[in-house]
């Protein structure tokens, strides 16, 4: 505002000291009262005096829309009268010690209560002392500004700011960010350190991007070359601005995880993360892995050796067995009458052995052709393939007297083949370990959840539970030859067929009344073929 | 009734000769021929030295397990070659394998036996064998030789 020699005094509403004044001077004084009172209640900012003795004598209208309290509630009283300055009390007596010693001051900023407002308005005020013609101190003319909303903006933007600074020192990342210009605005301490810059390589306020290029191709990370070339090429690059991720291995081996994302105005937000741990974990669970595989591999093979070394031992043997037991039958044959019964008997121990031990080939045999076949797995019908069973068996069946009750067996995922030679034991099993009474053999279904669960119950003799593991080893018998014949190869056939359709195969029995072999199989919903 | 040549091809000299003695006691008058490996049969087969004056055989009682050319590629050349083809090959072996089946009925065996450890059934299989291929199937005479 300006003021000539003659409008140094304001004239308002509120009564100031008039002076005597001249009919001409008196007019050019009003024209000049009424623009400056005009300005005055235009402004935002508010306007007042104080007289020789520090209390106020004038203050423009706009302090009640600011404050809500007219001029009248201050005029005549003194700045103590109506501040206390507790909330700075340093700055109070400094600004008290300005008026009393008659200097201009600037900027003073004070709380001031504003009834019905939640929190004190913050104002500030500027001043300066005027004097009279004479020269003598007459007081202070000043104006006053309400900062309330810059203010409260400048604590939450100071409040944003240091949650962003926070946030970013405690992320435990790197982190930077360019601008469109590809000038670094942005960083944290991590970024620094994890890419080995110097600690006042950034500066107080960023940094270009490409002197950071430059000081990695300086020190030899983009590997020999023109440094200005690579610094370019990396500099063209980034500006494409797409979205990168990558991994960097520092000469000390500290990996990191570089991820760039651009930002719609430009620019890149980029996180640098030491991902060291996490590569050496994948190292090692790939280092595991692989062991594993190998394993597997080596176990794959062992086995299919061993199943080739059953069936080529097991077919082998078979050939001089034969001509054991066959010239053995041969003498009997032609020299049965020649010979004394000693020498019958021996050749019958004889026979009798060979058989037998070709029975054993024959189940060894048969226990490793599980799951040789390549025959293609089909949606096999359990209840044909039982009652074909039953057919198979019927002279068993009916010389024990038995009754076979198939009821309503699914359809099943599997190979025909194998799994009528698993009911066709399992049946047959029912048959031969039976009790006193008559066998009666119950073949039923459950669904449970993909898999059909089939029990094969008889009333027979039972197996004691402390047995029901042993059952299904190969070659393992519960029973004396000549209580029960049998290679005791049955069950393991069963088992091994089994599992080679991914299910299992057990045993329930009290050791009394009857056992029943449970078994699953995935079902299958389609017809069998 | 003529003599019947059986050409028997087995390298176990313990075997050839059980089915000798099994042929000993069958029904009809045959001669009995041994050739050791494959190749050995081949060249009777074909009438290559020493066998210029080998006779044509009735049947072939082929193993499938034999040194130098095994039973599989025997069995492969006769049936691919015209004036061999018509001869019957009775597969004879200890192997109850499926794989063995099923590869020598690809090759077109005429019949698979399985010898078994028990004589008695041995020298009944013998038997249904010249039954069967000597007296009830009538064969295409394709060699005048004979």
């Amino acid at each position: 505002m300006t003021s000539g020699p003659n409008s140094q005094r304001v004239q308002s509403d509120s009564a100031l000291p008039a002076e005597p004044v001249t009919q001409e001077t008196k007019t050019l004084d009003r024209e000049s009262n009424e623009r400056l009172r005009d300005f005055a209640e235009a402004a935002s900012d508010w306007f007042w005096e104080m007289g020789p003795d520090l209390r106020l004598t004038y203050l423009s209208e706009r302090i009640r829309d600011v404050l809500g309290l007219g001029p009248e509630h201050f005029l005549g009283k003194r700045r103590e009268d109506y501040l206390d300055g507790t909330s700075d009390l340093e700055a109070f007596r400094a600004h008290l010690d300005d008026l009393y010693n008659r200097r201009p001051f600037r900027n003073f900023v004070f709380p001031i209560e504003k009834p019905g407002a939640e929190c004190p308005l913050i104002v500030q005020i500027n001043g300066k002392p005027f004097y009279d013609a004479d020269g003598s101190f007459a007081g202070y003319r000043g104006t006053g500004t309400d900062l309330t909303s810059l203010v409260r903006s400048e604590r939450k933007l100071e409040r944003t700011s240091a949650l962003l600074r926070t946030t970013l020192e405690h992320m435990n990342h790197g982190i930077s960010v360019t601008d469109a210009d590809l000038n670094l605005v942005l960083w944290n301490d991590d970024f620094v350190d994890l890419l080995e810059f110097p600690k006042d390589f950034v500066g107080p306020h960023g940094r270009p991007f490409a002197d950071f290029i430059r000081y990695n191709a300086e020190r030899g990370e983009y590997g020999p070359g023109d440094i200005e070339e690579q610094v370019r090429e990396r500099v063209e690059l980034a500006k494409r601005f797409e979205p990168h991720c990558f991994q960097r291995t520092r000469p000390d081996g500290v990996v990191l995880e570089i991820v760039g994302v651009p930002l719609p105005a430009g620019g890149f937000v980029t996180t640098y993360t030491d991902v060291t741990e996490r590569a050496q974990h994948q190292a090692k669970l790939k280092e595991q892995a692989d062991k594993m595989a190998e394993l597997v591999e080596d176990l794959q093979r062992s086995n299919s050796e061993l199943e080739q070394f059953a069936y080529v031992a097991s077919h082998d043997l078979q050939e001089p067995l034969r001509m054991v037991a066959s010239y053995c039958q041969l003498l009997q044959r032609r020299y049965h009458d020649t010979l004394d019964q000693d020498a019958n008997e021996f050749i019958g121990f004889a026979v009798d052995g060979a058989e037998r031990m070709q029975q054993l080939i024959n189940a060894l045999l048969s226990y490793s052709r599980v799951g040789r076949s390549d025959r293609p797995r089909r949606c096999v019908s359990l209840q044909d393939a039982a009652e074909m069973t039953c057919r198979d068996l019927q002279k068993a069946i009916e010389d024990a007297g038995a009754t076979v009750d198939i009821d309503g067996l699914p359809n099943v995922c599997g190979d025909g083949v194998e799994l009528r030679q698993l009911l066709q034991n399992l049946i047959a099993n029912a048959i031969k370990f039976r009790a006193d009474a008559p066998p009666e053999v119950r073949l039923t279904a459950t669904r449970d959840g993909s898999d059909w669960t089939i029990a094969v119950a008889d009333n027979g003799i039972g197996i004691e539970p402390e047995y029901a593991e042993r059952i299904f080893l190969i070659f393992q018998r519960l029973h004396a030859r000549d209580a029960y014949p049998g290679t005791g190869i049955g069950l393991s056939v069963c088992k091994k067929i089994v599992e080679r359709h991914g299910g299992q195969l057990r045993v329930e029995s009290d050791g009394k009344s009857g056992s029943t072999f449970l078994f699953n199989l995935p079902a299958s919903d389609k017809a069998a073929s | 009734m003529s003599v019947v040549e059986i050409l028997m091809v087995e390298d176990n000299p313990a075997d050839a000769r059980l089915t000798e003695e099994a042929l000993k006691e069958g029904l009809l008058c045959n001669r009995l021929h041994l050739a050791r490996d494959g190749v050995e049969a081949m060249k009777f087969l074909r009438r290559e030295e020493p066998f210029r004056d080998a006779p044509r055989p009735d049947v072939v009682l082929l193993d499938l397990n034999l040194p130098r050319k095994d039973g599989r590629e025997v069995l492969a050349e006769i049936k691919t070659d015209p004036s061999l083809k018509n001869i019957p090959v009775v597969v004879l072996t200890t192997s109850e394998a499926e794989q063995d089946i099923v590869k020598s009925y690809a090759l077109h065996a005429n019949c698979y036996v399985t010898k078994p450890v028990d004589l008695q059934r041995f020298i009944e299989i013998v038997r249904q064998i010249e039954t069967f291929w000597l007296q009830i199937v009538k064969l295409p005479q394709s060699d005048a030789a004979v």
